[in-house]
């Protein structure tokens, strides 16, 4: 058989990466008005929506067809530069400790997603591994959201948890203030029993607020097995948090 | 002659909602004493809605819904607590 054309070849992958494009480009907006809702400013649903539309080529280049099909990598990748944008407080700061809670609890599926029990273990294994997740997540999404208060007596830091009502923004009351200080509390408590290196993680992720890839690159180790890692200690810290309450 | 054997089915949604609403709030129960009930009622909600949704935990939340076969081949569905 003759070699193909180059031409062809790159006719035939541009077609494919505008096609990749296409169906990428529908997924923005309904994520977009999704996420909106989920943190609380469904008017920043547009601004969101630009925000995925700007990282498609980048998705787009950067999917590897081993890696499973387009759409959910395309779907968990626009909803990383979202949540992104928020926390680099594009949209305010009332909605940056709601998307750091987002994206916790994303990372913590994205990993139960990769190690599924297998489909013919006994029930009980599922749903094991489920309480598992759960309480991985729930410790990820409330250390997001109480970790502003690691500053005790700062404002800037008591309104960072704040809910938005009604597109306004509502400070929080004095009990609420007194309630996150006990969770912030219960927390370090629970975070100082944790492993070393989980210990490590959580402190300097959501409490120091490093980024990801910082974290990974002072440990030495990948951004994917820092992911894992941190799944790990989130489920630590969920069974420590287990006393309390 | 033997029943058919009878492949278990989707869970009720009504009875798989309540066994995925008891796990998260037991997730949740470290946390209620001490968060605003406002900001514990949107992670529920956050909870919930990941754990149905195809790019979140569904697909775990399916295989861990419990389902039973009783002698007569009829699936049910317990939704008592577990140790």
């Amino acid at each position: 058989m003759p070699p193909r054309d180059p031409d062809d070849v790159d006719r035939a992958a541009a077609a494919h990466r505008d096609g990749l494009f296409a169906e990428a480009l529908v997924a923005v907006d309904p994520l977009a008005i999704k996420l909106a809702r989920q943190l609380g400013a469904l008017g920043e649903s547009e601004e969101l929506a630009a925000v995925g539309r700007a990282a498609l080529v980048e998705i787009v280049g950067a999917y590897d067809p081993g890696k499973g099909p387009f759409l959910p990598f395309a779907r968990a990748r626009l909803k990383w530069a979202m949540l992104d944008s928020v926390r680099r407080e594009t949209h305010g700061r009332m909605f940056s400790s709601r998307a750091c809670a987002l994206a916790a609890a994303e990372r913590v599926a994205q990993e139960a997603r990769g190690e599924a029990p297998a489909p013919g273990l006994p029930e009980e294994a599922h749903v094991k591994r489920l309480r598992g997740v759960l309480a991985a997540q729930a410790a990820a999404m409330v250390a997001s959201l109480a970790a502003p208060f690691a500053d005790e007596g700062t404002s800037t830091g008591e309104q960072r948890v704040v809910a938005r009502r009604g597109g306004r923004p509502r400070e929080p009351s004095p009990e609420d203030i007194l309630l996150l200080r006990r969770q912030r509390d219960a927390l370090r408590d629970a975070v100082a029993r944790l492993e070393p290196r989980a210990r490590e993680i959580v402190e300097r992720h959501y409490f120091g607020g490093e980024r990801f890839d910082h974290i990974a690159e002072s440990l030495g180790v990948s951004k994917s097995w820092l992911s894992r890692l941190h799944a790990q200690a989130l489920e630590q810290l969920g069974e420590a948090m287990k006393g309390h309450g | 002659m033997s029943a058919p054997e009878q492949a278990p089915s989707a869970p009720p949604a009504d009875a798989a909602r309540a066994f995925l609403e008891a796990e998260v709030d037991a997730a949740l129960a470290p946390y209620r004493a001490s968060m605003p009930a406002e900001q514990l009622a949107w992670v529920r909600e956050q909870l919930l809605e990941g754990a149905v949704d195809a790019d979140g935990l569904a697909a775990l939340v399916r295989a861990a819904v419990p389902r039973a076969v009783d002698d007569s081949g009829e699936v049910f569905y317990s939704l008592k607590p577990r140790p």
